[in-house]
């Protein structure tokens, strides 16, 4: 069906096929608009500074233990061994934390029509990811530079990327199940930050899953976190130990998540917007 | 073209504002919707617009149909107007500069445009919202009530900006004054409680409709709550289609 309108502009079938461009135009605006705000206020590098938080975390567990004075779980870097934990882990905490915001009611409201939720899911996810590999990079980079430790440019990179993007998808399910759940119970914002940050310690920043008492290893592997620091430590570590490393469980659970998570999105938005 | 498929909206379950309207609307001419109180105006303009979706039943738009005119909610408050304006241009397909220029062209806003937004007074903030509805490139505009803020300094603005805009591209105005409609629009489609939305070619039939309807819903309320029938307002020949600039209190 071909219709002219008297501005000229002609569509066939509608506007569909400009639909590709519209979503080009809303992404690029808002990841622009995005990288400079956070909490809806101006903060120039505001997706930095939350890359502030697993430097600091890196810190304290390698003073604490530098003055114990601990050899290094594995490897001969203590840092390296930390950081290879930490990233990857605060890259799934905050992905689920801030993909809470796009989501909420209030956030809903204070949008052009044509920006839909998944828009800007998509936008702050991927900010996520690039401010995170900028902090990593930084912090990898500098051990190598001006600490001398050599293994800290990975041996196998598509690896390290892979395992980081797996654990970037984990964080979006969780973020996205988060948001729903949390506008059905409202505590729920106050309690998934420290249960997030508390997990940091069970996901092994600071010990080898593969050398826990087999009886409790077992428990540790449910936590699904902990596979993708282990992939993302293959990549540093040709060697690393693999007893614990399971990708098709991480792979699987990101995958049911992000299922549920669209699923109970779609089956609660109706509810929802009576609720509020 | 946009296709209503039995399109439903309920703000509350079991009270529906909108009952499976099933019904085909011009894009590219001037329609007004003619309603009454509740008959779902200002629900069906907010659903064209995408700002809230159908509860049941589908919309299928072959044009670009605009946000409500006037519409501020996504407007960020931290941010400077020109911010703003930018961010608007760049999600609607449209060049920023050439909006900006639009806007401070029309309205007088040299010393605020670098300002925060949260810092400008409503009325301010108000004009240019709808400026902004202005200068964005649609194919089809719509209107709730209002065609602009009745500033009086800025009464004029509205009207003329209305009248080019519409000169090229469709308009949706939703409003329950028939004069109004008369002044703005050529066919409308009139919103009855309980009953099927009419489309007519023709505005004066449209508005028998409505007023037969009017009469018939208040003789309604007279009989019902035992009330003598409000006297219908009368609008004196100058001020012909300034209902269209201030909002009405209901």
């Amino acid at each position: 069906m071909t219709q002219t309108y008297p501005s000229g502009r002609m569509y066939a079938a509608g506007p569909r096929r400009l639909a590709l461009r519209a979503q080009f135009n809303v992404l690029s605006a808002l990841l622009f608009r995005e990288a400079g705000m956070r909490h809806g206020q101006n903060f120039t590098l505001g997706y930095l500074a939350s890359g502030v938080e697993p430097l600091v975390i890196v810190a304290t567990i390698g003073l604490l233990f530098s003055a114990l004075s601990r050899t290094p779980p594995y490897g001969s870097s203590l840092m390296l061994f930390i950081g290879t934990g930490v990233f990857p882990i605060y890259l799934f905490i905050h992905t689920s934390l801030r993909l809470r915001q796009p989501l909420n009611a209030v956030a809903q409201r204070q949008r052009f029509p044509i920006e839909r939720p998944f828009d800007h899911i998509l936008v702050h996810a991927v900010l996520h990811l690039l401010s995170s590999a900028l902090v990593a990079v930084l912090f990898f980079g500098s051990l190598y530079l001006f600490f001398g430790v050599n293994a800290a440019i990975p041996s196998d990179p598509v690896t390290a990327v892979v395992s980081l993007l797996v654990v970037l998808m984990l964080g979006i399910a969780t973020g996205i199940c988060n948001s729903v759940i949390a506008r059905i119970i409202p505590a729920w914002d106050l309690l998934w930050p420290a249960i997030a940050r508390a997990s940091l310690h069970f996901s092994g920043p600071y010990f080898v899953a593969a050398y826990l008492p087999p009886d409790s290893r077992w428990y540790f592997a449910l936590n699904p976190v902990i596979h993708g620091v282990n992939w993302f430590r293959h990549a540093f570590y040709p060697f690393y130990p693999n007893q614990l490393t399971d990708h098709s469980y991480i792979l699987a659970f990101t995958a049911v998540l992000l299922f549920f998570g669209v699923l109970l999105e779609a089956g609660t938005r109706r509810y929802l917007e009576e609720k509020d | 073209m946009i296709r209503l498929d039995n399109v439903s909206f309920a703000y509350q379950r079991g009270r529906n504002e909108l009952d499976r309207v099933s019904i085909e609307l011009p894009s590219h001419r001037r329609m007004a919707i003619l309603g009454g109180q509740e008959t779902g105006k200002t629900t069906l303009i907010g659903l064209l617009a995408g700002v809230i979706d159908p509860t049941g039943g589908r919309i299928e738009r072959l044009a670009h149909l605009s946000f409500p005119a006037g519409y501020n909610r996504a407007f960020r408050l931290a941010n400077t107007v020109r911010q703003n304006v930018i961010f608007a241009a760049r999600v609607y397909d449209a060049d920023p500069g050439e909006v900006v220029d639009f806007i401070c062209g029309i309205l007088d806003l040299n010393d605020w445009i670098d300002r925060p937004m949260r810092d400008l007074p409503v009325q301010t903030r108000r004009s240019v919202a709808y400026a902004l509805t202005y200068a964005l490139p649609f194919d089809t505009y719509l209107f709730d009530n209002i065609i602009g803020p009745g500033d009086p300094a800025t009464r004029d603005l509205w009207r003329v900006l209305y009248e080019a805009r519409t000169a090229t591209a469709g308009a949706v105005l939703a409003t329950r004054q028939p004069r109004v409609a008369e002044t703005y629009c050529d066919c409308a489609l009139v919103l009855r409680r309980d009953a099927h939305p009419v489309f007519f070619e023709n505005l004066r039939e449209a508005t028998a409709l409505f007023e037969a309807e009017a009469a018939a819903d208040q003789r309604a309320n007279a009989v019902g709550h035992d009330q003598p029938a409000v006297d219908t307002p009368t609008f004196d020949e100058g001020s012909v289609g300034n209902q269209a600039l201030a909002k009405v209190a209901d």
